[in-house]
């Protein structure tokens, strides 16, 4: 459970990393309030952007230390529970951080008299009809969705119509949705002139809408190895699996760097083409900003692009916006909650590893799996070993470091776990088509199943 | 052509929208012919809701401006011919303005001047 702790440490500071960056200008932008471009370098706002990143990173260490006593506890449920308070904890401390200095640089705004007039919309009508003319053409997103439909096909050829295929076709609808839905976001971002250059303009937009409509296709594509995982499974070599499993999650690991070094290009070439003009356009867009996130009622769009430039932002001001964002906070939720409960039940729940013998079979029971009932004749053997073999891939269920629960496959046969680790022997039945590993909290109870199963076993052969 | 739209003015949207179109046609910053956004394209530019837009448009279109084609969307329309309608609304618009000038101490020779300075304006592009 360590390595929980050290991630969330992690991500104290990755977070406080990404915030810092509205800290540093964009757009003449600095912590979502606009400046006039000479007063950028204003030493009051240098001091400012300084205390404000400062803080973010103190506030990271003081989490990371109230976190370290958790190194000390040997409860998983324990353990979780506080991994996900701390991050509900981390990112409310964090935003708070960024919200109180959105504002504090908004006050300095106001007593310097530095608050800019709002320029009238420029609408350029040629550049809007041809904005869309550096999209990465609609045709390279058609590619990943026949691919992927191939490899769906595939699949309910492989598994026929099983949880296996249908959780394929749920992920793949979700995922692809999200990126076509993300390229269609990307045809729908307006020019929104930023200056009187409409040279700028045209180079600023096409830059946008060339690299957002990229990131999305390319997407589209990166998450197809995601839905050959399953297939690993069918690998024989556990060698072979296991280096297949690292390299898809190499992938998915380079592709999500990929897309960050390309933001951050964006961002760097915009901010080039900026620095050359003189006539920044003021929109009157800061007061929609004001809590870090989009919120207009009067804006019709649903994606906006944020004004890091390096993402699309829902506008929280429209009806769907917050549907949108009020579902996906309740999942992640009932995700944080669904797989911390479990963990309770195991370190505090009452001999939650059991088993019931009946004449002709034994059930085994662990919480939120599947009970498995093995009559007796359907078993080829029972012993109990000392250690669990080593070459072992989860396939659907549960692996902490005290429990292994649900279906595994275990040296390249398909197995059901029920295994407290820290409790010696093992008891393993065999079957044709599947094993079962199973330990009671009490090992005299392990060893007092397996000899009742010996007997029966030596009846009914 | 540049459209520059105040949305926190006290003329509706789809007025300005109009007015500085039909100035751009006269101006030949929109020329015959041209393509215009489509009403969703406007909209997302502007923030505004799509009826806004399609107001403009409809007026714009009921007026002779501009025309709609199924394919090439909507384009700027060859110069309409003077009808009826365009004669009662242009006689009471300029009653209304000669009214203004007349009340402001403004003489008929000067405001033929003006007019006829706004006139080499509009058709410069047609004397080329």
């Amino acid at each position: 459970m360590n390595i929980v702790i050290w991630i969330l440490i992690g991500t104290y500071f990755l977070l406080a990393l990404i915030l810092r960056i509205p800290g540093n200008p964009h757009k003449n932008i600095i912590l979502e309030n606009t400046l006039p471009k000479d007063k950028l370098d204003e030493p009051k706002v240098t001091a400012l952007r300084k205390a404000y990143k400062n803080n973010l990173l103190k506030i990271a260490g003081a989490l990371s230390v109230l976190t370290l006593p958790l190194l000390f506890v040997s409860y998983d449920s324990i353990v979780m529970a506080s991994f996900s308070l701390l991050l509900v904890v981390s990112i409310g401390a964090l935003y708070g951080c960024e919200i109180f200095y959105i504002h504090k640089m908004r006050q300095l705004l106001i007593e310097q008299d530095w608050l800019l007039q709002v320029a009238p919309v420029l609408v350029d009508t040629k550049l809007t009809v041809e904005k869309n003319k550096k999209l990465v053409p609609v045709a390279w997103l058609i590619g990943s969705l026949l691919i992927a439909g191939a490899v769906l096909a595939f699949s309910f050829f492989q598994f026929g119509s099983s949880t296996i295929s249908w959780t394929l076709l749920g992920t793949f609808v979700l995922l692809w949705g999200v990126f076509a839905a993300g390229y269609y976001a990307t045809t729908r971002i307006p020019v929104r002139a930023l200056t009187d250059d409409q040279e700028t303009n045209r180079q600023y937009n096409n830059l946008t809408k060339h690299a957002w409509s990229f990131m999305m296709v390319m997407l589209s594509y990166l998450f197809i190895p995601t839905l050959l995982i399953p297939f690993v499974t069918l690998v024989k070599s556990a060698w072979l699996s296991s280096v297949l499993m690292v390299g898809f999650l190499l992938l998915l690991l380079a592709g999500s760097l990929f897309t960050f070094y390309l933001t951050f290009r964006l961002r760097k070439k915009q901010d080039v083409l900026l620095e050359e003009t003189t006539s920044y356009r003021y929109n009157g867009e800061d007061q929609y900003w004001k809590y870090g996130m989009y919120i207009n009622p009067d804006d019709s769009r649903l994606m906006v692009p944020d004004r890091l430039g390096m993402n699309l932002s829902i506008n929280l001001g429209k009806r769907s916006g917050k549907i949108i964002s009020v579902i996906t906070l309740v999942s992640v939720l009932v995700i944080l909650i669904g797989t911390t409960f479990p963990l309770f039940l195991f370190d505090f729940g009452e001999n939650q590893l059991h088993y019931t013998l009946t004449d002709d079979q034994v059930t085994l029971n662990a919480p939120l799996t599947k009970a498995s009932s093995i009559p007796f004749v359907e078993m080829e053997s029972v012993e109990l070993l000392e250690d669990l073999p080593n070459t072992r891939i989860r396939i659907n269920g549960m692996a902490t470091d005290d429990y292994l629960t649900g279906i595994f496959k275990v040296e390249n046969k398909r197995a059901v776990l029920y295994v407290d680790r820290s409790s010696k022997p093992i008891l393993k039945i065999t079957t044709q088509d599947e094993d079962y590993y199973y330990t009671n909290k009490d090992e005299a109870e392990t060893q007092q199943l397996y000899q009742a199963l010996q007997n029966d076993l030596g009846k009914s052969h | 052509m540049l459209l520059e739209i105040d949305t926190t003015s006290a003329t509706p949207i789809y007025t300005q929208i109009r007015d500085q179109m039909i100035l751009g046609i006269a101006q030949g910053d929109l020329k015959v012919a041209e393509s215009l956004p489509s009403v969703r394209q406007l909209a997302d530019e502007l923030g505004v809701n799509m009826m806004t837009i399609s107001k403009a448009y409809t007026v714009l279109k009921k007026e002779g401006y501009l025309l709609t084609d199924r394919r090439k969307g909507t384009q700027v329309a060859p110069y309409p011919k003077k009808t009826d309608s365009f004669a009662r609304e242009y006689q009471q618009q300029l009653a209304l303005l000669t009214a203004e000038a007349a009340i402001h101490g403004l003489t008929p020779e000067e405001m033929v001047k003006d007019v006829v300075n706004l006139f080499t304006e509009f058709r410069k592009d047609e004397s080329v």
